[in-house]
């Protein structure tokens, strides 16, 4: 294995949970000794002494329960948070598929939301008007691309978020749960589109509940459970791992 | 930078008749007012005072729109700051050269205006001036925003504040009235006041044709001060935004 395009080296994650109470300024100012000293001492670990390297060209699936800690892990991988303690290097450009259609602004176009997207996404205008067919043609929306994100139903946005991150050539695809929305049809075809990913040498990181999905994409999967990588190996092994697990919590 | 520049503009006004009129109508509205409650009640001793509030007006609307946003940039753009890694600061960045167009596009309003009443003069030193006064004004406010928009995410009440606080600027501000009309009592006042040089530098460029260069240079070293201090505020704080967002 040359050098992991992804590395995770005992990482820790927390947030502070007083960033999120938000007493405002007036308990700064009423309190600011206290004020201060909670933001610093009240804080939820997310992660704590997490690693792991992935592989370029690699598909790895990451299953846990519900605040385990999967989407912070993606978060990381974007790069949009940073890590509280510990070292995470990422070596390709990322294409994050997080919450479908999170980044469109509902008064703007399906067009004009492409382009934002595709440039902030790190390409040029030119570049993404030259995609802008494609885009467009795989979400199948060439009827009400021109119409406001926020006239699009909730598989419309899907499909059209999809589509962007799918058609900016990236090294590595973030996919979080996206395969839940959308028709059937349209599920099959992202998934004969990430097998496309696959094929060409893509670094894809999963987070899915669909066991099945996991098992088809993915070469290799990691547990998360109690802040850390509690089992990285073959998929099947993983999701027998998960499930042994889920069984005696109950 | 470009393409969130535009999005804020289709956005502005995607919705609405008169577009970027509204940015000529509120100082224009405001000027007609101010002139009628202190040249025709009042009576103050400024000549061609409806030109001289709109000379201070239109500046004024640059600082006060850019920063009256400031608090909701980052919080506005909830969705792209928390999924996709780019230089944030490039969000406020936009809006205020969003801000900045706008006040361009009234320069000819007020010229043409100028003409009209006979009051001011269009000048060639516009054409030099306007470039420098356009670049340091816009670091000032550029910084002040960025340091607000970061502050915001943590501290919502920030954006009431700022509202008050504008409020209260605007009237140690000597956009209705002349900086040396000012009592001595109050003078340092206003001279702590860092958009009493900005205004103070336009008003000279746009209505006598001249730099007021003691305020433009104190201007500069505000706009390097702004923008060091706004982008250290930033950097401590941005990885903290996809958190508390």
């Amino acid at each position: 294995m040359d050098q992991p395009i992804i590395e995770f080296d005992r990482v820790g994650k927390s947030y502070a949970l007083a960033l999120h109470r938000g007493g405002g300024i007036k308990n700064l100012i009423l309190n600011p000794p206290r004020a201060l000293r909670n933001m610093r001492a009240e804080s939820r670990v997310v992660l704590d002494d997490f690693s792991l390297k992935v592989a370029r060209g690699e598909s790895i699936a990451v299953i846990g329960r519900n605040g385990a800690g999967k989407s912070t892990l993606l978060a990381l991988i974007a790069g949009v948070i940073r890590p509280t303690t510990g070292t995470l290097s990422v070596n390709g450009r990322v294409s994050p598929l997080l919450e479908l259609g999170a980044g469109f602004h509902p008064e703007l176009t399906g067009r004009d939301n492409v382009m934002l997207n595709g440039v902030l996404l790190g390409l040029r205008r030119a570049d993404v008007a030259a995609r802008m067919d494609r885009i467009v043609e795989f979400a199948e929306l060439a009827d009400s691309i021109d119409e406001p994100v926020r006239t699009f139903s909730t598989g419309m946005t899907a499909r059209l978020g999809f589509s962007v991150a799918a058609h900016l050539d990236p090294e590595i695809l973030l996919i979080d749960e996206v395969l839940a929305v959308g028709d059937a049809a349209f599920q099959a075809k992202c998934i004969a589109k990430i097998r496309e990913f696959r094929s060409r040498g893509v670094t894809i990181v999963f987070v899915s509940h669909e066991l099945k999905h996991v098992s088809e994409l993915c070469d290799r999967a990691v547990v998360v459970a109690d802040h850390r990588a509690a089992f990285v190996g073959e998929v099947a092994a993983a999701i027998a791992q998960y499930e042994a697990a889920r069984e005696s919590a109950h | 930078m470009l393409a969130l520049t535009i999005k804020e503009i289709k956005v502005r006004y995607k919705r609405t008749v008169l577009g970027y009129g509204w940015s000529l109508l509120n100082p224009l509205a405001f000027a007609v007012t101010y002139w009628i409650a202190f040249k025709a009640i009042l009576n103050v001793k400024i000549e061609g005072y409806f030109i001289f509030l709109l000379a201070g007006l239109f500046p004024w609307q640059w600082i006060n729109n850019s920063l009256q946003l400031a608090p909701r940039a980052f919080i506005n753009n909830a969705s792209l700051v928390k999924k996709i890694a780019f230089p944030r600061y490039l969000i406020v960045a936009s809006s205020v050269v969003t801000e900045g167009l706008h006040f361009l596009l009234c320069l000819p309003v007020l010229a043409a205006l100028a003409l009209l009443f006979g009051r001011g003069t269009v000048s060639v030193s516009w054409l030099w001036g306007a470039p420098i006064l356009l670049v340091v004004h816009g670091l000032v406010i550029y910084g002040m925003a960025l340091a607000v928009a970061s502050c915001s995410v943590f501290f919502r009440d920030l954006e009431r504040l700022i509202g008050l606080g504008m409020t209260v600027l605007f009237y140690v501000t000597p956009v209705i009235y002349e900086r040396q009309m000012v009592p001595p009592l109050f003078q340092p006042l206003i001279a702590l006041n860092p958009f009493t040089y900005l205004i103070v530098a336009w008003r000279a460029l746009l209505l006598d044709g001249t730099m007021d260069w003691q305020a433009v240079g104190v201007a500069a070293l505000i706009a390097i001060v702004a923008v060091v201090a706004g982008q250290a505020i930033f950097n401590r704080l941005q990885w903290k935004f996809a958190e508390a967002l």
